[in-house]
């Protein structure tokens, strides 16, 4: 309990830090809503159901590097020597996974709530299209958020993040595909609980195997 | 053996000359001994012997990496981080072959170079991943670092690759043998003449891949001394 009230305090903090510099995040909010502007008008807006679904996921696959990607590499050299100091390394990878979760998640919603006013798709059944999104969200982040430490304990740059995170996103992303695509079509409930238990294990086992191996990362 | 020795032979362990034996019989086997007549396949089953067991090898050199990436986290010994690079390194190789082999059957069988089919795709992000290892390998100069933030990516990597390989295949249909209701070799297809070849080919092409493996080190052994004495 102390572990998880330890690392929501550091997520907090984190948030006042983004808030104070409110540039980023509207950067970054201006990169999404004219990435997703420029593929509107590319398409004239008439996209059918699987083109839709894998449209969004590649929107929100590159959106969520650019958001997630920096959770790392924004910490300075001192900054870091400080949270090595203070808090345990698990405490502060799950403050940080947390956070980029919050902000990944806002992030899609938004960008899912701009495709869907301006694609106008036909949603069969809202389960599997928010559950989709939800643990689309969570996953990336904490898939992508992993491997930025990763980066920034390498080369420091963000082609790293991008080059370690595309494969290893992929079994999230097919299944996320296949899932919305699923429920654009049709309302078959038992399918789409399959797929989005599948999604849940998948964000289990990635927050499992970073806190296994995030120790590693930090100690220099 | 000491004669040999002075004249400047090593001696060959017993199980580099079993890869040689081995390989080269599941080449002169797999080329001559009889295989069922099937339809569609006809005498591409063949492949079986080549496609299949590069692919075997692959994992198996895959895993092997990922235990030493393992034992380097406990215990940051450069051995350690040596062999799980050269053993990726010739997992990779194996793998490209494994591709190409691969794709050569599916023109044959399937019609299309590069069809779009689970296992497919599933051995380009394979390939992708170790790519991005040996990447992340290359960016780092510091050693020590180098090993330690490798085996991270190596382990973290090797399970989502597994996942992917092992579940989503079941998820989605795919025209391999044993997935989405096509019959798997080892049920239907394959006779005892086959297995006589493909089990000790599997072992063959590991062993094969150990000696690359052994020799890889070997030559970065070298290249460290020769650097020492620059």
């Amino acid at each position: 309990m102390k572990f998880l009230r330890q690392s929501l305090g550091l997520s907090a903090h984190f948030l006042s830090l983004e808030l104070r510099n409110k540039n980023a995040f509207f950067g970054l909010l201006i990169y999404a809503v004219s990435t997703v502007f420029v593929t509107y008008l590319s398409t004239q807006g008439f996209v059918s159901e699987n083109i839709y679904a894998a449209l969004i996921w590649i929107l929100l696959l590159f959106i969520s590097i650019n958001a997630a990607g920096k959770s790392f590499l924004q910490t300075n050299d001192g900054l870091h020597l400080f949270y090595f100091q203070s808090v345990p390394p698990n405490v502060y990878l799950l403050g940080k996974h947390l956070f980029t979760a919050g902000l990944v998640l806002i992030l899609i919603l938004g960008v899912s709530g701009l495709c869907m006013a301006l694609f106008s798709p036909h949603i069969e059944s809202y389960l599997g299209y928010f559950g989709a999104l939800i643990l689309g969200a969570t996953g990336f982040a904490f898939t992508i958020g992993f491997l930025s430490a990763v980066a920034q304990t390498a080369a420091g740059n963000f082609t790293m993040v991008s080059i370690l995170s595309f494969p290893v996103l992929l079994p999230f992303f097919l299944t996320q595909v296949k899932l919305m695509n699923l429920s654009l079509v049709s309302q078959n409930i038992n399918l789409e609980l399959k797929y989005i238990g599948i999604l849940f294990l998948l964000n289990l086992l990635v927050l499992g195997l970073s806190l296994v191996l995030f120790p590693y990362l930090w100690r220099d | 053996m000491a004669r040999l020795k002075m004249i400047g032979i090593r001696t060959i362990s017993w199980w580099k000359i079993l890869a040689i034996v081995l390989v080269l019989y599941s080449i002169i086997g797999g080329f001559l001994i009889d295989v069922p007549k099937l339809p569609i396949l006809h005498e591409t089953i063949r492949n079986t012997y080549f496609h299949v067991t590069l692919w075997f090898a692959m994992m198996i050199l895959m895993a092997i990496s990922m235990v030493y990436s393992i034992k380097t986290l406990s215990n940051p010994l450069s051995k350690n981080d040596e062999i799980a690079a050269e053993t990726a390194n010739i997992g990779l190789f194996f793998g490209i072959l494994g591709l190409v082999t691969g794709m050569i059957w599916a023109q044959f069988t399937w019609g299309a170079f590069w069809v779009n089919d689970v296992k497919t795709n599933g051995t380009a992000i394979t390939l992708l991943i170790y790519f991005a290892y040996l990447v992340l390998r290359g960016s780092i100069e510091d050693s020590e670092k180098k090993a330690r933030i490798s085996a991270v990516y190596n382990i973290f990597a090797f399970v989502m690759l597994i996942l992917f390989l092992g579940i989503l295949p079941r998820v989605n249909d795919s025209l391999h043998p044993g997935n989405g209701g096509n019959p798997a070799f080892g049920n239907y297809d394959m006779d005892n003449t086959m297995r006589m070849v493909f089990y000790p080919s599997i072992i063959g092409y590991l062993l094969l891949g150990l000696w690359l493996v052994d020799n890889r080190i070997r030559l970065r052994k070298i290249n460290e001394q020769l650097e020492a004495e620059e």
